[in-house]
């Protein structure tokens, strides 16, 4: 009977972790601001992931995503629980990401645009060693190998793209922001958002194709 | 290396991006219409539009890419140390 009851409630816990896993983010603010602790945990961790792909594929900043991804967890810690408008805060994130990682820029501003690769290697700024495509033992190898290929070509890809294309197409295509988020974060209009896409797209797609 | 473009004409270029604009089905019936007849004369278009689904296509799967488990690992590191520390900045800030 008590294992019954055990099961079920790991039936439940399990239920309710993949509930907030898919979770948009304005449902997972209105539960933070509910007061639930583990909706908070899943923004957290997807606010740094947020970062650790910006830092990458837009920055091409790899030991500059510690800083970003340290910055998004602090600022969406605090404000999360005070936003008086759930759905504006992924257009918030990504504002909050990108000048993350602007800032970080500036501090470079007499190093070289593309110090580091988008695809490289190297070490972050805290001496670890940066492993972009680290191998899962969970997943299958073969699986693992043949997605490490395809995303070291589409990161090769973007870093050839201009800065100002690439910030679009991987709002927009990669992290799935509508075109009207997309203009927020940026600043711009949504006809120059849909303009920078077709300009980009063209651009990925013929670096991608000579890869 | 067959590049899709090269043997694109000068009557092809113009279809070049609105072919964007098609995949996203931002484009009239009328527009639509004259790209899909153009389509199904001219192969190297109709290449340009398959690599093109295809960029889309590996775009949105690197959307759908975990994180390296080492950097997951120091994130949820982070989170944990973040949220043990609160009762201390709480008090802070009151």
């Amino acid at each position: 009977m008590g294992v019954t009851k055990s099961r079920q409630a790991n039936l439940l816990e399990e239920e309710s972790r993949a509930a907030r896993e898919g979770a948009s983010y304005a449902d997972l603010v209105r539960a933070v601001q509910k007061g639930d602790q583990l909706s908070m945990e899943t923004l957290l961790m997807r606010a740094q992931e947020v970062a650790y792909r910006f830092s990458l594929l837009v920055c091409g900043r790899p030991d500059d995503a510690d800083d970003a991804m340290q910055e998004a967890l602090l600022k969406t810690y605090r404000f999360a629980a005070r936003i008086r408008e759930p759905d504006a805060f992924r257009a918030w994130l990504y504002r909050t990401v990108r000048n993350a990682c602007l800032i970080g820029r500036r501090k470079r501003a007499n190093e070289p645009d593309h110090l580091v690769s988008l695809d490289g290697t190297g070490t972050d700024v805290a001496g670890r060693d940066y492993q972009p495509d680290a191998v899962d033992p969970a997943r299958d190898p073969e699986d693992q190998a043949i997605n490490s290929s395809l995303r070291s070509r589409l990161r090769r890809a973007l870093s050839a793209v201009p800065r100002h294309y690439r910030v679009v197409v991987v709002l927009r295509e990669i992290e799935g922001l509508s075109t009207r988020e997309v203009a927020e974060v940026l600043g711009i209009s949504e006809a120059n958002v849909k303009t920078r896409l077709h300009r980009a797209r063209r651009l990925l797609r013929e670096h991608l194709d000579a890869s | 290396m067959n590049h899709p473009d090269a043997g694109l004409d000068h009557r092809c270029v113009g279809f070049i991006e609105r072919l964007s604009r098609y995949v996203d089905g931002e484009l009239p019936a009328a527009d639509r219409r004259t790209i899909e007849r153009h389509l199904r004369d001219c192969p190297c278009c109709e290449e340009v539009l398959e690599s093109l689904r295809h960029t889309v296509a590996v775009c949105h799967e690197e959307g759908r890419t975990d994180l390296p488990p080492n950097v997951r690992e120091r994130s949820r590191a982070r989170i944990e140390e973040l949220l043990r520390n609160v009762p201390a900045r709480e008090a802070r800030a009151r």
